[in-house]
């Protein structure tokens, strides 16, 4: 299962809930180039791993993120085409939805994130698809 | 290594060679000694257009200016990637706000000189005006919603009744047709292109695949080139 590394995937995740890397480095007491780094080697990480995925499912990639840790992706099940959305949960890895179907754990990591402001399906779909 | 097929559209040096361009070739038709200032115009138009697409190492290189300036993208700098056409709320209008505000500053100029000089000589103006005014109703409709794009060939003809109705003397037939068939030209060249979207600090960069290559391999190529070891 893919993860980042744990110092790496803390200052990720203040990064995605939109601490500025100043205040990241102040934070965790080192300094703003290693923040930078950090940054720096998650958003290639995060990148490889999400574009790996797609590779593996032969989905056509839509939208990676790697700021906020997201993908958004269409592949077919069957005869049928679906959308796919796929997250990097800090502490789980990346976890895949097809056709909007987010449990409520997804909807509170959006809104923590700050990708969307209420926990609603349409507007995290909408953040997502726009 | 090149990247065939792929142009660069919107950055900023080439947004502001666009925008040097534009007001030439609006404004220079209105003085009749300084006429030739359109042409200059077309020089910084065509000095702002993308040539090619190049991926170096870690860097990708955007040419423009006949292929002779870059501007150049750290790719591990690179947060965000969009093929826009694929998602189904997105729209150029949306991603590049300044963009669409230039488009529609040549709307709005070109319709106050159709206006003011509803003579023969100020026609161009009219078709200019059919003709942008189409492009950024393209411009603002999502991808998602291609079908209601067509409405862009309504946009000459609903547009020309109306300024035909408040002035007679700004509307030739002649214009309105050529305005419809550039309408075409711009509908079929901007639904059959893919458009990518990179995202940096601060940054946004947009380009232009035509249909020969598939946006995968190009967003492959792109991921392909970062160096990473796995934890």
């Amino acid at each position: 299962m893919f993860r980042l590394p744990e110092g790496m995937e803390r200052v990720w995740l203040m990064r995605a809930k939109g601490m500025r890397e100043v205040e990241i480095a102040e934070t965790l007491g080192v300094s703003r180039q290693a923040v930078n780094k950090a940054l720096k080697d998650a958003r290639v990480k995060l990148f490889e791993a999400f574009f790996g995925l797609a590779e593996v499912f032969s989905w056509d990639v839509v939208r990676v993120n790697a700021e906020k840790g997201f993908m958004v992706a269409r592949g077919e099940c069957g005869d049928k085409n679906v959308r796919v959305y796929a997250f990097y949960l800090p502490g789980k890895g990346i976890r895949a939805f097809f056709n909007a179907e987010f449990p409520e754990y997804v909807l509170q990591y959006a809104v923590a994130i700050g990708l969307i402001r209420k926990e609603k399906r349409a507007e995290l779909v909408k953040a997502l698809e726009s | 290594m090149k990247v065939n097929g792929a142009i660069p559209g919107v950055s900023r040096p080439q947004f502001v060679l666009l925008l040097v361009g534009f007001a030439f070739f609006l404004i220079g038709p209105l003085f009749e000694r300084f006429s030739w200032v359109s042409l200059l115009g077309w020089l910084f138009l065509a000095m702002s257009w993308g040539t090619s697409v190049e991926i170096d190492g870690k860097k990708l290189r955007l040419y423009y200016l006949f292929g002779k300036k870059a501007v150049e993208v750290p790719i591990e700098e690179v947060w965000e990637v969009k093929a826009m056409n694929r998602l189904t709320l997105s729209s150029l209008a949306r991603e590049f706000p300044d963009f669409f505000l230039l488009v529609l500053s040549v709307v709005c100029f070109s319709l106050f000189v159709v206006l003011t000089h509803p003579s023969r000589d100020y026609s161009g103006y009219t078709a200019l005006f059919l003709v942008s005014a189409s492009y950024l109703l393209l411009l603002s409709i999502p991808f998602g919603w291609d079908e209601i794009g067509m409405l862009a060939f309504a946009i000459p003809l609903i547009l020309s009744l109306l300024l035909w109705l408040i002035v007679p003397g700004a509307v030739d037939p002649i214009m309105v047709f050529i305005g419809e068939i550039a309408v075409f030209f711009t509908y079929a060249s901007y639904y059959s292109r893919d458009y990518v979207v990179l995202k940096t600090v601060g940054e946004k960069y947009l380009i232009t695949l035509n249909s020969k290559v598939p946006v995968d391999v190009f967003l492959r190529t792109l991921g392909g080139r970062v160096d990473v070891q796995t934890p």
